[in-house]
């Protein structure tokens, strides 16, 4: 790559801010834990922790929430995915929860709300001090196509030291 | 939150994107392209107009989509379309839980990337603003025509000039409620210039707007014909930025070692970092701070593989030739252009927490990757930022102050002044108990 003019391109920026961080929470931080379903957000996340430590393993674990709910070729993609890079998968089971008890199924079947109690039983069981998530911000509906680019900008949130210029 | 894909429901194919659509091949261009990034920080006091005309900017570039007009369209009272309903629709997120004290915003046009930091205007949100323009090249200060420079502009001038923004835009907004007079402008723009040749502002331009009509931030008014200076988003894409950056001193603080462990790459040893300036090239002797060795660098690698230099803001891990003891914190240089080794901390310090900051207080500097601990000296003056007074009898710094201060720390810090290298120029304090960030420095000589 040569580039002669010294300027990167914003996909590259947001990739060079996204790795800053993910290396600066890995740095600071003892537990942290990736969130990977197998899905978009997900695998983009999982690329740059990849990237943020390469030769090197990611050295932390990943965490899936599973709905009990997912097409199964997302969870072979997930599995396959985490063996690739040799990272350990934990996974929190929705339907374990609700045969224990621990959460109710929602009249309407959806499970996109008692998975937060799951999720966080689990990162207290494993101890987690941070998480990785990806989000975008065009997730809402009335703005979907605004940004098609600023889905990364959030990746910062997450770092509980706010404030950082 | 986390991505966690919806419950998958029987019979529901998930929507298809075309990935050859002009709108995705658009997107695609956009993002691939290296084109200069511009980061603004916006600045002015509630209804001013800032979310007026940061809708106006996104929906005039492009950023907003037909259909999301529409939808502010109906929800507009009034005669006019609300723009600043784009924008503070945006703001809902934030309601949603979601703690982002500066709002980043995207917005392109063929020529330059636009990186707008939303920054509240208020006195209590100093610290906001601090950090929102740390990084932007260039801050939009909004006045309104109608009440012209009020403190708070003073304010947001003198912070944008403390914090070294390159460049400085006074947007005098709400011309149409002033019957677009040019006396009206002049009187604000020659106010403005004199307050901002007591400061350290290297470039100030002036624009007539309206946000609400659109006047001047796109395309030329005609209301104003006595106005012949460019529009304010021609100014945006063709300010010279380039030489704003610091590809002068190689600095690469390292942030992480890279030690893979496993057969494959057995030897590999890589210090991962973002150069903060300067470039970086395969064969360049380096030397490495504190330990004061040298050696030459042997590879860098970037997230696609090799790479034949390395410039900010890329984040890549530097290969040595020699194997020498390297850790987080430490300073990769040029033997002959290092920064200063100091434990002797003389800063401008905004203070960002409710405890003020007091002499003898014990405290963790973070400066790059590296942090220390340190004690406060003494406060040399509280700057009143509304006259620019020095107070130099003041006991504390509060929450939002500006003051000069000295530390002294128990390590050395390798820093250069802030006037020369914004990234190894400046640092932030931490309060060691409860982890939170306190304070921001600037490393920049007494004057
Ligand atoms: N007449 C006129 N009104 C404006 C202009 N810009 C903003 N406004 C109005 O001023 C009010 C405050 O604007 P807003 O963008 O919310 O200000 P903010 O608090 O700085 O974000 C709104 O009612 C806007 O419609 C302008 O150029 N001309
Ligand atoms: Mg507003």
């Amino acid at each position: 790559m040569t580039t002669p003019d010294y300027r990167l391109s914003q996909l590259e920026t947001l990739e060079a801010e996204s790795i800053h961080v993910i290396r600066e929470v890995v740095a600071e931080l003892e537990r942290p834990v990736l969130l990977f379903s197998g899905g978009k957000d997900s695998i983009v996340m999982l690329e740059l922790a990849r990237k943020a430590f390469a030769p090197a393993r990611i050295p932390f674990p990943v965490m899936h929430v599973d709905t009990g709910l997912n097409f199964p070729d997302v969870l072979e993609f997930r599995d396959k995915r985490v063996a690739e890079l040799g990272v350990q998968l934990i996974v929190a089971s929705v339907p374990d929860a609700i045969a224990a008890g621990t959460v109710k199924e929602e009249p309407n079947g959806s499970r996109n709300r008692i998975q937060t109690p799951v999720l966080l039983d689990a990162v207290e069981e494993h101890g987690f001090t941070a998480l990785f998530g990806g989000a975008r911000r065009d997730e809402d509906k009335a703005r979907a196509k605004e940004r098609l680019f600023s889905f990364r900008d959030e990746f910062g949130q997450w770092d509980p030291k706010n404030q950082r210029p | 939150m986390a991505d966690i894909p919806s419950a998958a429901q029987p019979g529901i194919t998930p929507p298809v994107i075309d990935v050859h659509s002009p709108v995705a091949e658009h997107a695609v261009e956009i993002a691939t392209a290296r084109k200069d990034i511009l980061r603004i920080a916006t600045a002015g006091s509630v209804d001013d107009g800032k979310s007026t005309l940061i809708g106006r900017l996104l929906y005039d570039s492009k950023a907003i989509f037909e259909d999301q007009y529409e939808a502010v369209e109906r929800a507009s009272k009034g005669d006019y379309v609300d723009l600043a309903l784009l924008t503070d629709g945006l703001r809902a997120e934030r309601e949603q839980g979601i703690t982002i004290d500066v709002a980043y915003r995207y917005f392109s046009t063929p020529r330059r990337t636009f990186i707008l930091a939303d920054t509240p205007g208020h006195v209590q949100y100093t610290r906001n603003m601090v950090t929102g323009a740390s990084t932007a090249d260039l801050a939009i200060v909004l006045v309104d025509a109608r009440k012209g420079m009020l403190e708070q502009s003073r304010r947001h001038a003198f912070l944008a000039s403390l914090l070294r923004v390159p460049h400085l835009v006074v947007a005098v907004n709400k011309m149409d409620l002033v019957g677009w007079s040019e006396e009206i402008f002049e009187a604000i723009r020659d106010e403005f210039s004199a307050f901002a040749s007591k400061l350290n502002v290297p470039d100030l331009t002036v624009v007539p707007i309206s946000a609400l009509h659109g006047d001047n931030v796109v395309s030329h008014s005609t209301n104003t014909p006595w106005y012949e200076g460019t529009t304010l988003l021609h100014h945006l894409e063709h300010v010279h930025v380039a030489s704003d950056r610091n590809l002068v001193d190689p600095r690469f603080p390292v942030q992480y070692v890279i030690r893979p462990q496993s057969d494959a790459h057995h030897d590999y040893r890589g210090y991962a970092g973002t150069v903060a300036s300067g470039v970086l090239r395969p064969g360049d002797e380096v030397q490495v701070l504190p330990s004061g060795l040298t050696t030459t660098i042997a590879g860098i690698d970037g997230p696609r593989g090799p790479v034949d230099e390395a410039f900010p803001p890329m984040s890549v891990t530097i290969r040595l030739d020699d194997d020498v003891d390297v850790s987080r914190g430490d300073l990769i240089c040029r033997p002959a252009n290092a920064p200063t080794a100091t434990q002797d901390i003389d800063a401008l310090v905004c203070w960002m927490a409710d405890e003020p900051l007091r002499p003898r207080q014990r405290i963790a500097i973070k400066h790059t990757t590296r942090t220390v601990r340190a004690v406060v000296k003494e406060l040399t003056y509280r700057l009143d930022v509304n006259t620019l007074h020095r107070d130099s009898e003041a006991g504390e710094l509060g929450l939002n102050d500006i003051g000069r201060v000295r530390l002294r720390a128990t390590q050395p810090l390798f820093v250069d002044d802030y006037m020369r290298n914004r990234a190894t120029g400046r640092f932030i304090l931490i309060d060691e108990a409860t982890n939170a960030t306190v304070g921001a420095g600037m490393l920049t000589p007494a004057s």
